[in-house]
């Protein structure tokens, strides 16, 4: 007897991983992505490349752990796939080292001489719990639309994709300080933005 | 030279959440959040927006996802390791 059904048994099932970590590998890629549809794809091609790589499973992880290390190199791939698409879209626009229409929210928060323009208030609400995350995902998705697009894509990798800053500013081809600074404009935008359309209505 | 800016500790903040502040900034983001409120304020806010980004969705894997995925796998596999 040869074939998938030893297979099977040996290097796991893919049908049973569906039922065991399907749902939490699709949490694991809604997370970082904020789609639905993306995040369904991503699932159905690590559990294709787990079943093609079964051989290289030997049981020393847990295989949740050995699914996710594969999922997350499928997420990578993916910002990188969009990353390019967007910068595509870009080209005929500002090198991110041009763009310095992003520092308009350093100008509209700090005065000349560097303090806060404004007295901040103290966010009262709790973060989104799991069942209205995904309406706040809406509201952080129109935020981003303010961002300009090299803080937008920064945002995009680093504070939804999760990717650590050396793998953001490889895709991004920028430099580290570069980057710090385009993460800092989109928290800045992000922020004010939130106080009025998220906190602001929740109250 | 061991103050610096509201503006410049907000960048500070930024940067320490992505990938940790050296020394000497560290002290200098440190002795500002001290004696400025608006900074602790914003630091906070900051802390609010990542715990809210990294939340869960409650849903999981819809039923016609999983259905399309049950039918994909049934198919016989392609070639090779990586299909692209």
């Amino acid at each position: 007897m040869s074939g998938r059904a030893d297979e099977a048994v040996e290097g796991g099932d893919p049908q049973q991983w569906l039922q065991a970590h399907g749902d939490a590998l699709y949490r694991y890629a809604w997370r970082r992505t904020g789609q639905a549809d993306v995040a369904e794809d991503l699932v159905q091609e690590t559990l294709l490349a787990a079943w093609q790589a079964r051989g290289s499973y030997r049981g020393q992880a847990q295989e949740r752990t050995w699914l996710t290390g594969i999922l997350r190199h499928k997420l990578v791939d993916h910002l990188r796939r969009s990353g390019r698409e967007a910068a595509r879209e870009l080209k005929a626009g500002v090198a991110p080292d041009e763009d310095f229409e992003g520092d308009e929210i350093e100008a509209l928060c700090f005065r000349e001489d560097g303090h806060w323009r404004e007295r901040l208030q103290r966010w009262d609400g709790d973060p989104p719990k799991a069942y209205e995350v995904e309406a706040f995902r809406e509201v952080v998705d129109r935020c981003t639309e303010g961002m300009s697009s090299h803080q937008r894509e920064a945002f995009r990798l680093c504070l939804i994709g999760e990717l650590e800053v050396a793998e953001a500013c490889e895709i991004m081809a920028i430099k580290r300080n570069h980057l710090h600074v385009l993460l800092h404009r989109a928290r800045l935008a992000l922020r004010q933005c939130l106080e009025l359309h998220w906190l602001a209505e929740a109250q | 030279m061991i103050r610096i800016t509201c503006r410049r500790a907000a960048e500070l903040l930024s940067r320490s959440r992505d990938e940790g502040l050296e020394g000497m900034n560290r002290l200098v983001l440190a002795v500002h959040l001290g004696i400025c409120s608006n900074c602790r304020t914003y630091s906070r806010q900051l802390g609010w927006i990542e715990e809210a980004l990294n939340c869960p969705s409650a849903a999981g894997l819809s039923e016609a996802a999983r259905l399309r995925i049950v039918r994909v796998l049934e198919e016989p596999l392609p070639p090779g390791p990586g299909n692209e």
